[in-house]
C-alpha cells in the first residue's frame, strides 16, 4: 500500500504566493482526492526537505528572461517526480504558473464562476510537468463594463490568472453605473426588487474587490473618465443621461462652449468636455489626479481620460487654437511634472480615440516613461482583423472640430495610430477594444467574433501594440466563452492556433460531444453575417442567405442539447445554456428575417419576445449572460426606443 | 423573479475576519447556490450601505460580557432580514460566530475533513438569526498526539473553530514523533514507509500549520516537554528511546542523579529530569525559554514542563530537600523573572501530573498572572466523572521520592488537585486522555461520549477553566460524537446530552441516525472495558470484558443489512455508513477475541486479534482521515501483552 503525496513548498509569506499554494492544494485534491497535499513554508528552498515542489520566486529557478520582471510575466514549471519548482518573474506569474501546472494535470476553467471548472480526475503519481513560457503581450486585461453584481466581478477577477490574463480595470472613481445596471434591472420586467445602491455601499464593494485583485497580484487599472467631473463638483460615476445633475455655478464657465453655450453635453457630466485652454481647468484636473494617486498607491496604472463621447470639444477662441490632442498632451505633461514633484511613480494611461485620433500639432509628451497610450478604435467594425490590416495603409481624414467623421475600417483606425508613432510617440500602447461589449451580440454563434478577437490579439506585437484591455461585459459566455478564451490564448501566445485551441475548449466545456457543439455553433455563426455591420447599424442588406436552413440546423441539433442538458454532470450547466440559446436563436433569426422582409413592427415584436426570453431566465443564466447589456444592444440596433415594460412581454 | 442576496460587510483587514467572511461566502453558497453573496469592506459599519450583515468587531455591537476579551470567547449574532451583525469578543470569536451563523442556517460539521460537512440546502430569504452566547469554558483545545500527516493536522485545525473550540497545541519543539509515526507506518506492515522526515522538512510543515493557526486566531500552545533537553543540546523532538543520544561528560552533572548515577532516564532526554537544585540549571532553562519566546512572539501559551515519565527525580542531597513541585515552581519563577526582565508577556503553562501531583510545600508562584496550570490526571480511570468526585472523597498517599504510588481513581486524582488549589488561585485547565487511549476501550463510543460530557460539564464546579484534549487527531471512527460532545459541552456546559447526540447522529448518518445511535449504544453497553483499568485488571486477567456476547453478535448481525443498504446509496452519508460497515466487522472480530480470552484461549484470542489488526491496517487508505490505525493497533497490542503479562504473573504466583 502506497500513499500518493505531493509536497508544496511555499516560499515566503507573499499573499499571492500563499494564494497560489492554496489554489494548488485545493485543485490537486480535486484531480486526485486521495492525494496527500502537504504544504511547507520556508523562505528559501532547502534540499534537506527532500522531494518538494517549491512555489514562489528564487534566484536558483530558471525563469525565462523578460525586460522588466514587475511588468512582464513569464512562467517556469520544472517538476520531475514530484520535485522541482513552480515559478515566474513575479508573484502574479507564480499564480499563473500554478494554474498552468494544474491545467497540465487536467484542470480547466472554461468560463468564470464555479460552473466553469472542469477536472479530469486521475491518480497523481510521480508528478512531472515541464513548461516555460513568456506571454506575447505585456498587457492582458479586462475592463469593467455592463451590468454587474459584485459576485460577477469577483468571478471575473478569479478567472483572469487562470487563463494567463494579468490586469483588471475598474472604470470611474466609483463604477456606480455598472452596479446600478444590475441592481436596477432596467431591462428585466420580471425582477421584483430594484434598488439604487448608495455610493457608500459601492465604495465598500469596490474596496473588497480591490483586495481580490491584490490577492492575485493582478495589475490594477483605475478610473478613466471622470476627472473632468470630480474636479468640478459633478457626478462622474456613470453617464446618467436621464438624471438631473447639479452643476455648481462656478463650474459653468469652465464647461466647453458649444454653439456659443457652455453647458452639459447630452445632459451628462461624463460626456462634457471642459474649456481646456483655461489654465485653472487644467490645474484643477491635474491637482485632482495627483491627490488621487497619492491617496491610492495600490493603483498600478491610473487611467486619465477626458470626457467621453463625440463632437463636444470647446469652441471658444482659445481652445480653437489647438487640437483636442494638443490640449490633452498639455495636461498630461503638467500632470507628469506635478507627479514627479510629489515623488509619485504611478503610471498614467491616456486614451487615444474619437477626436483624439487626430495627432497633436504642437505638443509632445515630455516624459514617455510615465505614460501608456490606450488605443481605442471604438468605431471599428469586426469584419476584419489586425492580421488583415498589417500592410494596409488605411485612410485618414482632415480634422474638423466637432464635425469629424470617425473611421469605421480597422485599417483606417490603425492609420491614425501609425501617424502618432511617426510623429514620435515611442511609448507603450494598449489596445482598448470592444469585441465583447457589443460586437459579440452580433454573432450569435460566437465563432466569428472568437476568430476576430484571436486574430486581433495575435498580431498586436506586429503592430507595435503591447497588449489589450478588453472593454467588455463581465458576462459574455452565452452560449460559450470561446471568444474570451481565445483572447487569452492570443495574448499569451501569438502563434497559438485557433482550430487546436477551439477544439480543446469545446471538449473541455461540453465533454465528448464538444466537437458536435463546435460544428453546430460554427455553422450558426457562419449563417448569420450581422457582424459585418457596425455595432448599432441596422443591416440594410441580407444577413442570412438561407433562413430555412438555419432554422433546420437549430431544430436538428436541439435533441442533442436536450439529451446532454438532462445529464447531471460537470458540463450540464453549459448544455442548459445551449438549450436557452437554442430558443434565443429561433427568435434572433426570425427577428432579422422579418426585418429583411420589411416587416419592421413584426421584427420588433420578435425582438421583444427575445428580450422577454432572456429576462425570464435571468435568475439562472446571469453568470453567463448580461441580460441588461444584451437587451440594450438589441434594442438600440433594432431601433426599439420604448422601455421594455409589462406590456411588451408576451 | 427575485434575486436573493445577502451583503456581508467585512470590518477591517484582520486576517481572521477576512477568513470568516470567506467562509461565510463559501458556505452560504452551499446552502443556497442561487444566493448572491456580496462582500464589502469598511473599517466601520455604515448605515448608508443599507441592509448589510457586518462581520467583525465594533463597539456598537452587543456581545455578552466576558472577563477578558482576549482570552474569553463570546459571540453576538443579530441578523434580522439580512441586516445586522456577526461579532464576538475577539477576532477568533467572530470566526466562531460566523460558523455558528452558518449552523443556524443549516450547515454542520460532523467531523474534521472535507467529508465532514453537512448542508441542508434551502432558499435563503430574509435571513434572521439571533444568538448571544459566551463559552462556558475559557480553554477549549486539542493537543497534537498520535500519528499524523500534515493534512490530518490541517483538518483538525480547520475543524476547531467550526465547533466553537479555540486552542491548539503542538507538542515539542518539533513534533517529529507524530509525523514519523505516520510516515514510517511503524504499526502498519501493509503500508510502505514514506522515507525520512528531516528536521528541515518538519520545520517547514509546522511553519505552514502555524500560519493556518494564525489565520483562524486560534490560541496557540507550544512545546511541553523538551526544556530539560534543549538547554543541554539534546534531542527534543520525541521520546526516541531506541535512538543513540550523545550525552557528554560536560552535561552529565546537570542530569538528575538516580541511585547515585547521573544519566538519561530510559535512554530518553525527554524522560530525563535535571538537577533542579542547581541555580545554574534553572538559569539555563530560564535563558533558553526567554530566547525562545523572543524568537516566537506568536506563541500565546508556552508550555514549560519538566521531564516526562516517572520515578526520575534527582536524588542528590539538595534536591531531596524539596518536593519536585517545589523545584518546578522555582523553575517557573526563575523563567518568569527572566521574561519580565526581557519585557516578554508570553503566558506560561506548567503541568501538574504524576510526581508533581503532590503539592509544593513551600514554594508559590511570584507572578500568578503569568501562568496557567495544566492539570493532567494521566493515571486516572474512566469509570467516574468529575461530577462524581465530591469534596471529601479521594485519598492521597504520602510523597515518596521516586517511589510514589500514583492515584488510579479520578477521586484520588482530584484530591491532589484540591490540595494544590489551596495555594494556587490562577487558571487551570484539564489535560485529559479520553481520546488517545480510553476511547479504544469503548468501540461503540457511547460510554466515552457520555463520560466526556459528564467530565466537562462538571469542570467549572471544580475550579477548572477548560479542557485541552490530549488526543489522536483522527478519532472519528466510526463516528465523532465524543469530540462533538466535547466541543458542545465546553461551549455550553448546560447542553443536553440526548439532544446533542440525537442531532449529531441525524446529521452524520441521515434519517436513520437514530437507529445508528441505538445500535452503537447497544455495542457500548455490551462491552465494559472503558470503565475498567486501561490495559486490564491484574487481578482479573481473563475479564470479563463485556456481557452477553451472544446478544452483541446478534445486534451486529441484525443491523448489518441496514448498514449495507445505506452503503449501496451514493450520498453525503455514504462514507459514514461505509465506516460503520467496517466497524461492524471490527467489533465482531474483537468481541470474538474477547470471548476466547475470557475462555482462557489466549492463542485463539491472539489469532483473532491479528485479524483485527489486519482489518484496521488494510483499510487505512480510505479510513485514515478518521482512524489513527497505528495508535489503535499499538494500544490493542499493548492491552493483549499486558493481559498476557498479568496471566504470567498470576501463574507465577
Amino acid at each position: 500500500m502506497k500513499f500518493r503525496k505531493i509536497r508544496l513548498g511555499q516560499l515566503g509569506n507573499h499573499e499571492t504566493v500563499a494564494f497560489a499554494v492554496e489554489e494548488l492544494q485545493k485543485n490537486l485534491k480535486k484531480i486526485d482526492p486521495c492525494l496527500f497535499v502537504e504544504v511547507l513554508l520556508l523562505d528559501e528552498p532547502d534540499e534537506a526537505c527532500g522531494d518538494v515542489v517549491w512555489v514562489g520566486l528564487h534566484d536558483s529557478f530558471q525563469v525565462p528572461q523578460v525586460k522588466d520582471a514587475f511588468w512582464d510575466d513569464a512562467v517556469a514549471i520544472s517538476v520531475k517526480d514530484g520535485a522541482g519548482y513552480i515559478s515566474g518573474t513575479n508573484e502574479r506569474s507564480v499564480l499563473i504558473a500554478a494554474y498552468r501546472f494544474l491545467q497540465e494535470l487536467g484542470c480547466r476553467w472554461v468560463r468564470p464562476g464555479k460552473d466553469g471548472f472542469r477536472v479530469k480526475t486521475q491518480e497523481l503519481d510521480n508528478v512531472t510537468v515541464s513548461v516555460t513560457g513568456v506571454p506575447s503581450s505585456r498587457y492582458r486585461g479586462v475592463c469593467i463594463e455592463g451590468s454587474v453584481s459584485s459576485e460577477h466581478v469577483q468571478d471575473m477577477i478569479g478567472y483572469l490568472p487562470k487563463v494567463g490574463l494579468n490586469e483588471y480595470f475598474i472604470q470611474f472613481m466609483l463604477p456606480a453605473t455598472f452596479f446600478e445596471g444590475w441592481s436596477e434591472h432596467k431591462n428585466n420586467p420580471y425582477a421584483e426588487e430594484r434598488e439604487r445602491p448608495s455610493h457608500e455601499l459601492m465604495e465598500a464593494l469596490v474596496k473588497k474587490l480591490e483586495q481580490e485583485v491584490k490577492k492575485r497580484g493582478l495589475r490594477y487599472h483605475k478610473t478613466g473618465h471622470g476627472w473632468t467631473c470630480r474636479s468640478f463638483g459633478m457626478d462622474g460615476t456613470g453617464w446618467h443621461l436621464d438624471r438631473e445633475h447639479h452643476i455648481p455655478e462656478e463650474t459653468k464657465p469652465l464647461l466647453a462652449q458649444l454653439n456659443g453655450v457652455r453647458g452639459l453635453n447630452h445632459n451628462s457630466p461624463l460626456d462634457t468636455q471642459l474649456c481646456y485652454s483655461k489654465p485653472e481647468v487644467r490645474s484643477r484636473i491635474v491637482d485632482t489626479v495627483v491627490a488621487y494617486c497619492k491617496e491610492n498607491p495600490h493603483i498600478d496604472l491610473m487611467e486619465f481620460w477626458l470626457a467621453d463621447n463625440v463632437h463636444n470639444w470647446c469652441e471658444c477662441e482659445e481652445c480653437r487654437k489647438l487640437r483636442p490632442s494638443d490640449w490633452y498632451l498639455m495636461i498630461l505633461n503638467e500632470l507628469d511634472e506635478k507627479l514627479t514633484a510629489a515623488g509619485l511613480k504611478t503610471r498614467i494611461v491616456f486614451s487615444f480615440y474619437l477626436d483624439l485620433l487626430w495627432e497633436p500639432l504642437q505638443e509632445t509628451i515630455h516624459n514617455p516613461d510615465r505614460f501608456v497610450m490606450l488605443y481605442a478604435p471604438i468605431t471599428r467594425k469586426f469584419d476584419e482583423t489586425n492580421g488583415d490590416c498589417l500592410n494596409v495603409p488605411g485612410e485618414m481624414t482632415e480634422f474638423v472640430r466637432n464635425q469629424n467623421a470617425y473611421p469605421r475600417k480597422l485599417a483606417d483606425n490603425l492609420a491614425y495610430l501609425r501617424r502618432w508613432k511617426e510623429l514620435g510617440y515611442t511609448g507603450e500602447v494598449i489596445l482598448f477594444d470592444y469585441h465583447l461589449i457589443w460586437g459579440h451580440v452580433n454573432d450569435p454563434g460566437y465563432e466569428k467574433i472568437a476568430r476576430v478577437i484571436h486574430e486581433d490579439m495575435k498580431y498586436l506585437p506586429d503592430l507595435g501594440i503591447h497588449g489589450m484591455s478588453s472593454c467588455q461585459v463581465q458576462r459574455c459566455f452565452f452560449p460559450t466563452n470561446l471568444p474570451m478564451h481565445m483572447m487569452a490564448r492570443g495574448l499569451w501566445d501569438s502563434s497559438s492556433d485557433f482550430e487546436t485551441d477551439a477544439k480543446e475548449y469545446y471538449l473541455s466545456a461540453y465533454g465528448d460531444a464538444g466537437e458536435q457543439v463546435h460544428k453546430y455553433l460554427a455553422e450558426v455563426s457562419d449563417a448569420m453575417t450581422v457582424i459585418r455591420f457596425p455595432n448599432f447599424y441596422l443591416p440594410d442588406e441580407s444577413v442570412c442567405s438561407d433562413y430555412e436552413g438555419l432554422y433546420r440546423l437549430i431544430r436538428d441539433f436541439r435533441p442533442v442539447i436536450d439529451d446532454h442538458a438532462a445529464r447531471e454532470d460537470a458540463c450540464a450547466a453549459d448544455w442548459k445554456l445551449l438549450q436557452l440559446h437554442s430558443d434565443y436563436l429561433m427568435h434572433y433569426v426570425k427577428m432579422y428575417e422579418l426585418l429583411e422582409q420589411g416587416k419592421t413592427e413584426e421584427s420588433q415584436a420578435e425582438t421583444k419576445k427575445l428580450l422577454s426570453l432572456m429576462a425570464a431566465n435571468e435568475d439562472w443564466c446571469h453568470p453567463a449572460l448580461d441580460v441588461g447589456n444584451h437587451a440594450y444592444v438589441l434594442k438600440r440596433k433594432l431601433r426599439i426606443t420604448d422601455e421594455l415594460g409589462e406590456g411588451a412581454i408576451e | 423573479m427575485k434575486f436573493r442576496k445577502i451583503r456581508l460587510g467585512q470590518l477591517g483587514d484582520h486576517e481572521t475576519i477576512a477568513f470568516a467572511v470567506e467562509e461565510l461566502q463559501k458556505n452560504l453558497k452551499k446552502i443556497d447556490p442561487c444566493l448572491f453573496v456580496e462582500v464589502l469592506l469598511l473599517d466601520e459599519p455604515d448605515a448608508a450601505c443599507g441592509d448589510v450583515v457586518w462581520v467583525g468587531l465594533h463597539d456598537s455591537f452587543q456581545v455578552p460580557e466576558v472577563k477578558d476579551s482576549y482570552l474569553d470567547d463570546a459571540i453576538g449574532i443579530c441578523v434580522e432580514n439580512g441586516n445586522g451583525y456577526i461579532t464576538g469578543s475577539n477576532e477568533r470569536s467572530v470566526l466562531i460566530a460566523a460558523y455558528r451563523f452558518l449552523k443556524e442556517l443549516g450547515c454542520e460539521w460532523v467531523r474534521p475533513g472535507e467529508d465532514g460537512i453537512r448542508v441542508e440546502k434551502k432558499e435563503l430569504e430574509q435571513i434572521t438569526v439571533s444568538v448571544h452566547e459566551a463559552a462556558s469554558c475559557r480553554y477549549r483545545g486539542v493537543c497534537l498526539e498520535g500519528s499524523t500527516a500534515y493534512e490530518h493536522i490541517l483538518n483538525i485545525l480547520d475543524y476547531i473553530p467550526k465547533v466553537g473550540m479555540n486552542e491548539y497545541m503542538v507538542q515539542f519543539f518539533l513534533p517529529a514523533t507524530f509525523f514519523e509515526n505516520w510516515y514510517n507506518h511503524r504499526e502498519n506492515p501493509l503500508a510502505e514507509s514514506e522515507g525520512k522526515m528531516t528536521m528541515e522538512l518538519l520545520n517547514g510543515l509546522v511553519r505552514k500549520l502555524e500560519a493556518e493557526i494564525a489565520k483562524r486566531s486560534i490560541r496557540y500552545h507550544k512545546i511541553g516537554h523538551g526544556w530539560t533537553a534543549k538547554p543541554l543540546g539534546l534531542d527534543t523532538t520525541g521520546w526516541h528511546r531506541e535512538a543513540v543520544h550523545n550525552v557528554s561528560d560536560e552535561i552529565k552533572p546537570y542530569l538528575a542523579e538516580i541511585n547515585g548515577v547521573r544519566g538519561l532516564k530510559n535512554n530518553s532526554p525527554m524522560d530525563t529530569q535535571l538537577c533542579y537544585s542547581q541555580p545554574k540549571v534553572l538559569k539555563m532553562i530560564a535563558d533558553c525559554v526567554a530566547e525562545y519566546c523572543k524568537e516566537h512572539p506568536y506563541i500565546h501559551v508556552l508550555h514549560v514542563w519538566d521531564g516526562d515519565n516517572l520515578n526520575n527525580w534527582c536524588e542528590c542531597e539538595d534536591c531531596q530537600k524539596l518536593r519536585p513541585s517545589d523545584w518546578f515552581l522555582k523553575m517557573q519563577n526563575a523563567i518568569d523573572a527572566r521574561l519580565t526582565e526581557e519585557g516578554l508577556s508570553t503566558k506560561l503553562c506548567f503541568n501538574v501530573s504524576r510526581d508533581k501531583l503532590w503539592a509544593p510545600l513551600e514554594t508559590k508562584l511570584n507572578n500568578p498572572d503569568r501562568f496557567v496550570m495544566m492539570y493532567a490526571p494521566i493515571t486516572r480511570s474512566y469509570d467516574l466523572n468529575y461530577g462524581q468526585c465530591v469534596e471529601g472523597t479521594g485519598e492521597m498517599t504520602e510523597f515518596v521520592r521516586n517511589g510514589n504510588k500514583y492515584p488510579a481513581s479520578l477521586q484520588d486524582n482530584m484530591a491532589y488537585l484540591r490540595e494544590w488549589q489551596k495555594s494556587y488561585v490562577g487558571d487551570i485547565f484539564l489535560f485529559d486522555y479520553h481520546l488517545i487511549w480510553a476511547f479504544i476501550n469503548d468501540p461503540g463510543l457511547e460510554r466515552c461520549s457520555r463520560n466526556v460530557y459528564d467530565d466537562i460539564r462538571n469542570l467549572r464546579g471544580k475550579g477548572i477553566h477548560g479542557y485541552q484534549s490530549c488526543q489522536v487527531q483522527r478519532e472519528a471512527w466510526p463516528h465523532n460524537l465524543p469530540m462533538h460532545m466535547m466541543a458542545k459541552t465546553l461551549w455550553n456546559d448546560h447542553c443536553d446530552y440526548e439532544e446533542v447526540s440525537k442531532d449529531y447522529f441525524f446529521k452524520a448518518f441521515g434519517p436513520d441516525g437514530d437507529k445508528v445511535r441505538a445500535y452503537l449504544a447497544g455495542v457500548s453497553e455490551h462491552l465494559e472495558m472503558y470503565i475498567q483499568k486501561r490495559y486490564g485488571d491484574p487481578k482479573k486477567p481473563y475479564g470479563p470484558f463485556g456481557k452477553d456476547y451472544d446478544g452483541l453478535f446478534r445486534l451486529l448481525e441484525e443491523f448489518l443489512p441496514t448498514i449495507k443498504a445505506h452503503v449501496a446509496e451514493d450520498n453525503v452519508y455514504t462514507t459514514e455508513w461505509k465506516m460503520l460497515e467496517m466497524h461492524n466487522e471490527y467489533v465482531r472480530l474483537y468481541a470474538k477475541a474477547l470471548v476466547q480470552w475470557e475462555q482462557e484461549n489466549m492463542e485463539e484470542a491472539e489469532k483473532l486479534m491479528e485479524e483485527v489488526y489486519t482489518l484496521l491496517q488494510s483499510n487505512v487508505e480510505w479510513t485514515h482521515p478518521v482512524l489513527d490505525e497505528g495508535n489503535m493497533v499499538t494500544f490493542l497490542k499493548r492491552r493483549v501483552n499486558t493481559g498476557k503479562q498479568f496471566i504470567v504473573n498470576l501463574s507465577d504466583n
